[in-house]
């Protein structure tokens, strides 16, 4: 005969491990990285991460089709590609990154978040971090796609990679300063409010006014052509790109744009410190 | 004696010109303690410097043993905190957030969310969990905020105006749930409230503050401890009772009538045991004589309420 | 008594949706001069009442009458109203004084500063009226809200949870205040979940549940109207078992329950109980130590009627 047992569910103690502040940023990084392509919420949060990622890749799918089926022909025009991406990767960013940034100040969340195993640097810097990951996934996989897609459609894979192998670097480069100074200015601008609403004005703000600035600019001859050159970055960045991929347009070859180098150098310094702004905005405990 | 559950020093913290906390000193013990006093007394400043969002500008202040400033993370694992705001994101469901919540204190994934379920289960939150928090009613909401300062096993909570917003239902359920979690699950408790009558039924001891300062500490045994007088009600013809009683209780004790009470006032020197049951039988039998329904009979106990008027002078515009 | 022809507010036979949705169903009441209560949970239908009352729409059905009239876009009428809604946004760069003197001029209060001056000394913000009001704690706010709804010296004031956020003693200032008005002939319907400040200030309340009016009255008095639910009292005395035995015998009593001194007696009539209760102590020779209703409260009375 079995015996019988009533089981105590009263509440229990926990005494087992704790990950301290590793866990906590695991947790804050990747729930701002599903935030950012609009996971874990309904139907109309995914509409603009969706399109925004639909309309970058489907370009770079047609070209690597259309260059396959030129039998070799036709080049991949990654600097051109890259450059009609930029303006919606900015769109991205305005309309994700208040999501990631915005709500825990807009929701009061934050002193709950804060009185937890994160500190206001810790809590800034995961939901930056959340950013920049999917900024980088979002501007490096088109890439990759075209990479892949060359290789994949070359006649002679082997020999194709031997052509444009070291051509992974440029790709990695672009994405990836792409993704920071985008990203960074995003996050510069979202973090001056806690209303989602004001914040993707506000980004959208910025870049619309760099443009506007630049295209006044091209007028003024007093001004430098550094400064001119990187007045707006998405121009800047487009640049860097053609310059990185062999490409020119016709203001390139009008106004010879400075060596590469020297657009590393603004564009690191740039999402620095746009970053560092945004991180001390977002470490202020008493919203 | 027992350590104390939160030791305060001389405990002080200035915004621009105003002394938030002007030498606040006290030591809670553990059990449930009230914390009251006026709009502006220093009540949030303190449980925000308790939990690490704002730093005292001089004093020191310790919870469980450890020290606020040096052991922050630390004393974090040990508080659970509720806050009076709403502070609960619209677009999570109640399981998500209070797992997400548990990842934050440094729980592994799986423990995260095991403890959500039980924690959820024990604040009474079945099927409403999975869905959004933006659908919930206010009960529900504070049912979650409530759940996510108990999901990493704190070993004390601090709760600022957990009734706020409940119906009387609500409030009842709210905190019959607070006062098992003291009992039965042996967390201490801070409890800020402006509801005195709450504060009584609830908490074994109270402070209160005032203007950045300690007004008083004590258990609530101390505070609504019984009176001398006897408070009495009836039913029918009260003037022939009251005759009754006079002449019964003649040298021994004073009868007043106010409004539809009878108090029988037998003054402040310590009563023998004889002397207090001659009183109530001299009550009981002028209850028969008179033919009157006794409705009710008890010690006139003090309320929290008495004190707190007598306490606080009238501030005015002030606050 | 009033009928409803001149009573400060009267519903008669309200009801009021919204869709699908029956916010207060068939109401039907006289509010006197006094401060009456008005509770309900959550969803019961207050609010939408308080809004009724205020002239603020027009109930689907029936009629709201303020001094006979409806208040529904009566300009003569408004003016003997006063509300504090529950939520209100104070315009936050007005100072109190320019907020209570806007309204008084929307209400036609001959003397302006006069009637805002004496208001805002009543409610003690004298003082500050004239900083900003987003500066201001809960609890100024609200004494913001009540001086602009006094100012102009209305009949009825109508309060949605005004006591929320108060502290204690700001509390029972406001109390104070309203008791006041109440004296001077006022007509004051509050709404709070607080029961024990209603329970404190009013003398009569009005229990709203799913829209219908479950119960009006003096909370004693409802109480010992709910024959079908037996009273229960707490009895301490020298020896509870043979109490409890004597008590047992009487033909009113349900049961009785020992717990340790104490003696919980349920009984079907509590007034004959009363009486009977100090014979029986007498007879049997124990003394009682103390006697209370267990469950008349006006927290088990809201209770009792929220759950039939």
């Amino acid at each position: 005969m079995s015996s019988s047992t009533i089981h105590n569910l009263g509440y229990r103690r926990y005494d087992g491990v704790r990950e301290g502040w590793t866990g906590a940023w695991q947790a804050l990084v990747w729930q701002g990285f599903r935030s950012m392509f609009g996971l874990g919420r309904g139907l109309r949060a995914k509409a603009i991460p969706a399109f925004v990622i639909a309309m970058v890749l489907l370009p770079c799918l047609g070209t690597v089709v259309a260059v396959g089926a030129s039998n070799g022909q036709q080049v991949i025009p990654y600097g051109l590609l890259i450059g009609s991406q930029l303006l919606l990767l900015a769109l991205f960013t305005a309309a994700q990154v208040p999501e990631v940034l915005c709500r825990d100040r807009q929701h009061r969340v934050l002193p709950l978040l804060l009185t937890r195993a994160l500190s206001p640097r810790q809590y800034a810097l995961a939901r930056l971090s959340a950013v920049w990951a999917a900024m980088w996934l979002v501007a490096t996989v088109p890439l990759l796609v075209l990479y892949v897609g060359e290789l994949a459609i070359a006649t002679d894979p082997a020999a194709r990679f031997a052509e444009i192998g070291p051509r992974l670097w440029p790709v990695l480069l672009c994405g990836t300063l792409t993704a920071w100074v985008i990203g960074s200015l995003a996050a510069m601008m979202a973090s001056l409010t806690a209303r989602r609403g004001y914040a993707s004005m506000l980004v959208v703000g910025l870049f619309l006014a760099a443009a506007a600035v630049t295209t006044g600019a091209d007028d003024l001859a007093a001004m430098p052509d550094v400064v001119r050159e990187f007045l707006d970055p998405l121009r800047a960045l487009r640049t860097m790109a053609m310059l990185l991929f062999g490409e020119t347009t016709r203001a390139m070859e009008v106004n010879p744009p400075p060596p590469v180098m020297v657009f590393v150098l603004v564009f690191c310094g740039l999402g620095a410190v746009a970053s560092l702004i945004a991180a001390r905005r977002l470490e202020r405990v008493d919203a | 004696m027992a350590a104390p559950l939160i030791d305060a020093r001389a405990l002080s913290r200035r915004f621009g010109t105003v002394m938030a906390l002007d030498g606040f000193t006290v030591s809670i013990a553990s059990g449930i303690t009230g914390l009251v006093g006026a709009n502006g007394a220093g009540k949030s400043t303190f449980i925000r410097i308790l939990l690490g969002l704002v730093e005292p500008s001089s004093g020191e202040v310790s919870l469980l043993g450890q020290d606020v400033r040096r052991s922050a993370d630390a004393i974090r694992a040990l508080v659970g905190y509720m806050p009076e705001h709403d502070c609960l994101p619209p677009d999570m469901s109640g399981a998500e957030f209070t797992t997400f919540m548990g990842r934050l204190s440094g729980l592994p994934a799986h423990v995260a969310r095991e403890r959500s379920a039980e924690v959820l289960r024990h604040v009474g939150l079945f099927e409403e969990r999975y869905r959004p928090i933006g659908t919930y009613s206010t009960g529900m909401a504070q049912r979650v905020k409530l759940a996510q300062a108990l999901v990493h096993d704190p070993r004390v909570l601090i709760l600022d105006e957990p009734t706020n917003g409940l119906d009387p239902a609500g409030r009842e359920e709210m905190l019959g749930l607070i006062r098992r979690t003291g009992r039965e699950f042996g967390l201490s408790v801070l409890l800020s409230s402006h509801l005195l009558g709450e504060l009584e039924r609830i908490c074994d001891g109270i402070v209160q503050m005032d203007r950045g300062r300690l007004v008083r500490a004590e258990s609530m045994d101390e505070l609504t401890g019984e009176t001398g007088d006897l408070l009495v009600e009836v039913d029918g013809d009260l003037p022939r009772f009251v005759t009754a009683l006079r002449a019964r209780v003649q040298g021994v004790a004073e009868v007043q009538v106010e409004r539809q009470w009878v108090r029988v006032q037998m003054g402040d020197a310590p009563k023998s045991v004889n002397a207090t049951e001659r009183v109530h039988d001299a009550v009981r039998d002028a209850v028969v004589e008179a033919d009157v329904g006794l409705l009710r009979m008890e010690r006139r106990r003090a309320r929290l309420d008495d004190l707190f008027r007598e306490s606080t002078p009238a501030t005015g515009a002030v606050s | 008594m009033n009928t409803t022809a001149v009573a400060p507010l009267a519903f008669v036979g309200v009801s009021h949706w919204y869709g699908d949705v029956v916010a207060v169903n068939d109401v039907s009441t006289v509010v006197e001069p006094g401060i009456t209560g008005l509770l309900g949970p959550n969803g019961a239908g207050k609010s939408t009442l308080m809004q009724l009352a205020a002239g603020v729409q027009t109930p689907s059905s029936g009629k709201v009458l303020v001094f006979g009239e409806s208040p529904f876009a009566r300009p003569s009428v408004f003016a003997r109203l006063g509300i504090v809604p529950e939520r209100e946004a104070l315009p936050a760069t007005l100072s109190a004084r320019t907020f209570v003197e806007a309204r008084a001029t929307l209400l036609g209060v001959p003397d302006v500063r006069t009637a805002a001056r004496e208001v805002l000394a009543a409610v003690e913000l004298d003082t500050v009226a004239d900083r900003p009001v987003d500066g201001f704690s809960k609890g100024m706010r609200q004494r913001v809200k009540l001086a602009a709804a006094m100012v102009h010296g209305p009949d009825v004031l109508l309060l949605d949870e005004p006591f929320n956020g108060l502290d204690p003693r700001q509390r029972a200032h406001m109390m104070q205040l309203l008791e006041q008005q109440a004296a001077a002939g006022a007509t004051i319907l509050l709404s709070s979940h607080i029961l024990e400040e209603i329970e404190g200030v009013a003398s009569r309340m009005l229990v709203m549940v799913a829209g219908r009016l479950a119960a009006s009255g003096d909370h004693r008095t409802l109480r010992r109207l709910m024959t079908d639910r037996p009273h229960t009292v707490r009895v301490r005395a020298s020896d509870v078992r043979v109490l409890a035995s004597a008590l047992v015998a009487l033909p009113d009593v349900l049961g009785v329950e020992i717990t340790g001194t104490q003696l919980l007696v349920r009984t079907s009539d509590y007034a004959a109980f009363a009486r009977q209760l100090a014979r029986v102590a007498q007879q049997v020779s124990v003394s009682l130590q103390s006697v209370q209703p267990a469950d008349e409260s006006l927290e088990h009375v809201f209770r009792y009627l929220v759950a039939r």
